[in-house]
């Protein structure tokens, strides 16, 4: 049925029953969504009901690669992980990259459901058209390193690739990621998805390889894409070298790389520390995924104190964030150390060190004490508190367990005004950039469908100056709205479903993405696509997962800041006196609405906008 | 005269020797005559990094700021600078 790209497979596994089953992949969902995200996207919000348990059996996990996943265009060995999200309620999607994405697609599948829930702790194996259910004890309670290898070896098979959860997905904790290898679908709190299935891991085999449609047409396409790579300023050049952390250098100078819970955002900017320079003194090697040319991920080794010989992948970008300058600690080895015992634990990095940097902001202003956090001295700055915390939160001891749910849930618990140190959005913790000074990038946090998330429509105009579709000041409000409908659709049809890494899409592709995937999306499956037609999927991608928000309940009132964004000017540094202020927001909202073509007042898509969408079934559901 | 503060980073950095300093021009210089005063100081080490061969027109990939505004939202390379105004340098950066 398909020329190439998918093999037309979807793999459906039951946990409560242990059953599983092959279905069709229908070509009108290739056609309108893609792959990947496309894909978790449609299946979540036709399978899962609204008002579902995200911790329930009725919440499912939809892992989907994308029909480029397993070629080898480059950088395209990744994955969606897509849910309801029991730390937003709304629509959880992540993606992971590393080799497992395309051991999927070798083992034959576009993309696996899991549903129900384990009577016990178990593991699944997929070796090609095989699925086994196997007694998982013996991994139960392992951290995630030593949880793959030990199924690799209960497999005894050592090309095995295993995405798993460590204590903070079996305890549930509402930031727990799945890890990969040493990578993750990180935010969402997948990881307690799995944890609430008793699923501790899928281990995954393929000897198969996916088709391409036209030889011709791909290897002309490919090598375009490969000629743009090698173009780029920056891509081989620094990127390849350095990896994320030159963006903790770039907004540090720019006045927005958020520090201490974003109460010091340009006075504390810790570029010496943790930037570049500092991180070529931990760098002892780099890491690529699946046929991926540049290899950005790089491994570093603590070299000093209590964190000395501790290896990690990483600490990327949003970690020395998260870990670094959000909880004021400048110190890289104990951020190298930090990275590292999150992905053993299975936690969110990112939730896991915004959530610790507002615990520390409570503790300074003494809304916690000591009395709650068991004697520990949680000041900003104080590393040795943060690994502390860090374990409990994974193992919910001590104020662990009042953290372990992320900052909301946490400041509802704690009350004595709380709620306002709470940096997030829909309940997802926020990332790196303090949006005060890129106001694009804000509102795409605003917008996003999966809460405070920069990889949904992330504004490398404002970021890295970039002038496409438009040059803009980052500082001003002016055609923010336009800006960020066309950074979320772009960014969902050529990124997120094919599936393609989004580095690729700055460095390289940022005038010529969707003619990229237009050209690769015939070259692989056959399929026609105009670069409208592209962008069309990610515009369709966004309406149907905000459907499942606005289902879910969710209105206008969600897609806003925290009060501190919108009433405190920045203090210091290149982007000093800048804020939105909730007139900004309203006005930049308005706009976006408008040209999404939303209802202005409810934030909400409209009857119209989805029939034109082919959506027409989901205005039903929603009643408009 | 007035004091500028010049910040940079990764390679231009290396170039420059230092993330952040302070010079002090005359009053009314612009955006073009601090560059014209960088390339003079730092010669052939910074030029090919920031003009195109055998030029002064600035590489696009060089991005640059006062007070942590691009220059192509203010008077581009005619912006004149004031005194404490903070001069950013950048070369193009990716990740996130």
């Amino acid at each position: 049925m398909y020329k190439g790209g998918y093999t037309g497979k979807i793999l459906r596994i039951n946990l409560t029953n242990k059953t599983s089953k092959e279905e069709k992949l229908l070509p009108e969902v290739a056609k309108d969504f893609i792959g990947g995200a496309g894909f978790g996207i449609k299946y979540l919000f036709d399978e899962v009901k609204a008002g579902a348990d995200p911790l329930g059996p009725e919440n499912k996990l939809i892992f989907a690669p994308g029909p480029f996943t397993g070629t080898t265009i480059p950088c395209a060995s990744r994955m969606a992980v897509t849910g309801k999200s029991p730390l937003t309620g709304a629509v959880g999607m992540a993606l992971t990259g590393g080799q497992l994405p395309a051991e999927l697609k070798f083992a034959g599948w576009d993309a696996v459901i899991i549903e129900g829930k384990a009577e016990k702790p178990t593991y699944v194996s997929i070796k090609d058209s095989a699925v086994r259910f196997h007694d998982a004890r013996s991994v139960w309670g392992t951290m995630t390193g030593d949880c793959q290898q030990i199924i690799k070896d209960d497999l005894r098979d050592q090309n095995t690739r295993v995405i798993c959860i460590g204590p903070a997905g079996e305890n549930l904790s509402k930031i727990a990621c799945i890890i990969n290898e040493r990578r993750a679908p990180g935010r969402k709190g997948l990881g307690a998805v799995m944890g609430s299935k008793n699923l501790k891991a899928i281990a995954v085999r393929g000897s198969g390889s996916v088709t391409i449609a036209s030889q011709e047409k791909y290897k002309a396409g490919r090598a375009e894409m490969l000629k743009a790579m090698k173009e780029s300023p920056v891509l081989y050049s620094q990127f390849a070298n350095t990896g994320t952390p030159m963006v903790l250098d770039l907004t540090a100078a720019m006045g927005i790389l958020s520090a201490k819970n974003w109460s010091a955002t340009g006075e504390f900017a810790p570029a010496e520390a943790l930037g570049v320079e500092a991180q070529n003194t931990r760098k002892i090697g780099k890491e690529h995924c699946y046929d991926c040319p540049v290899g950005c991920s790089q491994m570093k080794l603590a070299r000093s104190g209590p964190y000395a010989g501790i290896l990690t992948e990483g600490p990327e970008f949003e970690t020395l964030y998260s870990f670094g300058s959000g909880t004021g600690v400048a110190n890289l080895d104990a951020v190298i150390a930090a990275d590292r015992l999150s992905d053993e634990l299975g936690l969110d990095t990112m939730s896991a060190g915004v959530t610790i940097a507002f615990a520390m902001e409570l503790f300074e202003r003494g809304i916690l004490t000591l009395k709650e956090t068991g004697g520990l001295e949680l000041k900003f700055g104080n590393d040795q508190a943060m690994m502390t915390v860090l374990h409990q939160m994974a193992y919910r001891e001590g104020i662990g367990n009042l953290l372990a749910d992320g900052t909301k849930a946490a400041a509802q618990k704690i009350g004595k005004g709380a709620e306002k140190y709470a940096m997030q959005i829909k309940g997802l913790e926020m990332p790196a950039y303090d949006v005060r000074g890129a106001k694009a990038h804000g509102l795409n946090y605003a917008t996003s469908y999966t809460g405070a998330d920069h990889n949904r429509g992330y504004a490398f105009q404002e970021i890295f100056g970039i002038p496409v579709p438009f040059a803009v000041d980052r500082f001003s409000i002016e055609g923010k709205g336009k800006l960020t409908k066309w950074n979320q659709d772009v960014r969902a049809a050529t990124c997120d479903c094919p599936t393609m890494c989004a580095f690729i899409l700055d460095t390289a592709l940022p005038g010529t993405a969707t003619q990229n995937t237009a050209t690769l999306m015939e070259a692989v499956t056959g399929l026609t696509f105009t670069p409208e037609e592209v962008e069309k999927v990610g515009e369709r991608l966004n309406n149907l997962a905000k459907a499942f928000n606005v289902r879910e309940g969710f209105t206008r009132a969600d897609d806003t800041f925290p009060e501190r964004l919108m009433t405190e000017p920045l203090k210091a540094g290149a982007s000093k006196g800048q804020l939105i202020s909730k007139e900004d927001l309203k006005i930049m909202l308005d706009e976006y609405y408008t040209v999404r073509g939303w209802d202005l007042k409810k934030g909400t898509p409209t009857r119209a906008k989805l029939i034109e969408l082919g959506l027409g079934y989901v205005a039903d559901q929603l009643g408009v | 005269m007035i004091r500028v503060k010049i910040y940079t980073i990764l390679a231009l950095k290396e170039i420059l020797g230092q993330r952040e300093f302070e010079i002090s021009i005359p009053e009314g210089s612009t955006v073009k005559d601090l560059i014209s005063w960088m390339v003079n100081t730092w010669g052939d080490k910074l030029s090919p990094h920031v003009f195109y061969p055998e030029t002064d027109r600035v590489l696009p990939h060089i991005r640059l700021m006062v007070n942590g505004r691009d220059i192509g939202f203010l008077n581009g390379m005619e912006t004149i600078l004031q005194d404490g105004d903070e001069f950013l340098m950048v070369p193009l950066v990716a990740g996130g």
